[in-house]
């Protein structure tokens, strides 16, 4: 048994910010690695979760990932309309268990005003509302979690798609005020920031015909000759037969239909190429600050051959002063890869919080396998590349630095 | 003193280096031979100085015989140890064991106290000091004249008071054979009488041969007998 502890502690004490510096550099470079791999999972996880609801929707052909990220996501976009005829069919069709529009067009304060159906809101009445009820009249809307509207508010929304411009270019529906009358619980999603409206009354608003013959009715079935284009559908089949029959049906020429699901699978596969592509930057830091720590210790060697030496003359075995080495850089490097995951962890938990208050989408941040084998590879890898200073010493002639 | 007693260490052994010649390659190839002893016995317990100008063989005579440097070719043996046919491990421990090292500019740890430095080789083999050797190594300080409170870093002691603490350092293990390179040398001439005070007090209780290397007068002066080396040589 030997105890190169002492040794350890007077290089620390010589030298405290080099040593700090050192474990700073190696955990910034894990760090890159870690929040790229654990945001990148964050991000997958969240989305999932936000597109629950969205079991098939249907839109106008076009782009389908624009489809999903403008029908599940609220991300602003002229989504080609779909015709109403299509709408006819599908409300129909008896494998339906219910469906919603989704009618975009104007904006409270920077929420976007969507049009819905009462089933979407409760999500075919298994969704409880956190306070009031599902709006029930042409002038009643629900709120998301996060729209600093109290039940009984009233407001009057403005047309446009950009918030700001609205406010100038934009005008008030003269005489087409909501009033709240529930608020959904919080969701993680963008819809958080939406204010949930009737779709007839969005329809009404822009001076489409309303649904029905009977201008107060709400909800399906809408009548043949008021049906207005929608821009998306969101279909909740009977059951999994019925999903895929749907799909297929309804992919022609007058209209597509996907799964969320399969739209996402691309985009993550995307995410996933750039989350390689990320790693492969963050792994080439890691190696690049790893071997200039080594070259670091390799110059600070030799101004400590001489000191290696006494100690040798002093009854240190060759062992001791390998071990002694070894373990300086080892440490560094370890104590770097465990800060570097706290950091990490920390950075993926800020640019979530980030992209949380920008999106509306909740991305829940947590260390896996892959950060701790990350962190863990490059640990192994230093400690096992210390061996090479290491040996130096090992190998060194104590006369030869004693000279020195 | 009984800190500086070792009653309870090993016996001093006698030296016998023969045929010792050390040689080192110079640039074109030539070799220079930088030591070349015949035969040179010392009982246990002598108190040697070994002289003579600057390039004469006595640094590398004293590594020789503390097995840091392997000659080209004859032995060393210290009592019944061959230091040459021991594997490099074995020489570690024996080292460690018998000899105490004191160099011209001490070499002690900045950043540790004066106790840490005189307990490092406690780590050399072993997890650490135990507490009589602790008391040992605190005792030593005190005898050296720098208590172990006297500094929290020995960066901030004088050179003559670091000398002392790398003295007690060199004593921890009551070391049979005591070696000093040079070790006035970055003394004035008062630090220095004390150090050599120090190392012959330490000999002559403990009955520990002790060689040192100095051109320094005082030091020959108060050495038993005086070896004079000139060019590797044994000179009269």
């Amino acid at each position: 048994m030997m105890n190169p502890l002492p040794l350890l502690r007077a290089e620390w004490r010589r030298n405290p910010w080099g040593n700090l510096a050192i474990v700073l550099l190696i955990a910034l470079a894990v760090a890159l690695g870690v929040a790229v791999s654990a945001q990148e999972r964050a991000l997958r996880l969240g989305s999932g979760r936000a597109a629950d609801r969205f079991d098939l929707l249907v839109g106008a052909p076009g782009s389908q990932t624009q489809l999903v990220l403008t029908g599940v996501y609220l991300q602003p976009a002229a989504l080609p309309l779909l015709d109403g005829a299509v709408l006819q069919r599908l409300q129909a069709d008896p494998g339906v268990a219910w469906l919603s529009p989704i009618a975009f067009g104007d904006f409270h304060q920077g929420h976007p005003v969507v049009g819905v159906t009462a089933d979407f809101v409760t999500a075919g009445g298994r969704t409880a509302l956190a306070e009031g009820r599902v709006f029930a009249a042409h002038g009643e809307a629900v709120v998301g979690a996060d729209v600093p509207l109290a039940l009984g508010a009233e407001f009057a929304p403005l047309h446009g798609a950009n918030p700001a411009a609205a406010q100038i270019a934009g005008h008030a529906h003269g005489g087409h005020g909501y009033r709240v009358v529930g608020r959904l619980p919080r969701g993680g999603t963008p819809w958080d920031r939406a204010i949930l409206a009737p779709v007839e009354a969005v329809w009404e608003v822009h001076g489409l015909p309303a649904g029905h013959a009977d201008e107060a009715r709400l909800g399906p079935p809408w009548d043949a000759p008021f049906v207005a284009p929608v821009p998306a559908l969101v279909v909740k089949p009977k059951g999994v037969a019925d999903a895929y029959r749907l799909r297929a049906a309804y992919r022609g020429k007058d209209s597509m239909a996907l799964f969320p699901a399969e739209v996402m699978v691309e985009l993550y596969r995307t995410l996933g190429d750039a989350r390689d592509v990320l790693a492969l930057v963050a792994v080439g830091t890691q190696v690049l600050v790893v071997a200039a720590v080594l070259l670091a210790v390799f110059a600070t060697l030799a101004a400590r051959r001489r000191q290696i030496a006494v100690l040798r003359a002093l009854g240190a075995t060759r062992g001791y002063v390998f071990l002694a080495v070894w373990l300086q850089v080892a440490l560094l490097v370890g104590a770097g890869a465990g800060l570097g995951l706290l950091l990490g962890w920390g950075g993926a938990l800020g640019l979530s919080a980030a992209m949380a208050a920008r999106t509306g989408l909740a991305l829940p941040v947590g260390l896996g396998g892959a950060e701790f084998a990350m962190a863990g590879a490059l640990a192994l890898a230093g400690s096992a590349l210390a061996a090479l200073p290491a040996l130096a010493a090992f190998r060194r002639p104590p006369a030869a630095g004693l000279r020195q | 003193m009984p800190a500086m007693s070792r009653s309870d260490g090993l016996p001093a052994p006698d030296l016998l280096a023969e045929g010792l010649s050390l040689a080192y390659a110079e640039p074109g190839g030539a070799r220079r031979t930088v030591l070349a002893l015949e035969r040179w016995a010392l009982p246990a317990g002598a108190a040697v100085a070994v002289t003579g100008p600057s390039g004469a063989g006595k640094t590398s005579l004293l590594y020789l015989l503390a097995g840091l440097e392997r000659p080209a070719a004859g032995r060393v043996a210290w009592g019944g140890a061959d230091l040459f046919a021991l594997g490099e491990t074995a020489r570690d421990a024996w080292r460690r064991r018998h000899v105490g090292f004191v160099f011209q500019d001490f070499h002690l740890l900045p950043g540790l106290s004066p106790l840490a430095n005189v307990l490092l080789p406690a780590g050399f083999a072993g997890l650490g000091p135990d507490r009589a050797l602790k008391a040992r190594a605190a005792a030593l300080l005190e005898r050296v004249g720098v208590p172990p409170g006297r500094a929290r870093d020995v960066a901030t002691l004088s050179r003559g008071e670091q000398q002392r603490v790398a003295v007690a350092r060199a004593l921890l293990f009551r070391p049979p054979i005591l070696l000093a390179d040079e070790p006035t040398a970055s003394l004035d001439p008062a630090n220095g009488a004390a150090v050599v005070d120090l190392l012959r007090g330490y000999a002559a209780e403990a009955g520990a041969t002790l060689i040192v290397v100095s051109h320094d007068p005082a030091v020959l002066a108060r050495m038993g007998a005086v070896l004079r080396l000139a060019e590797g040589r044994l000179a009269a």
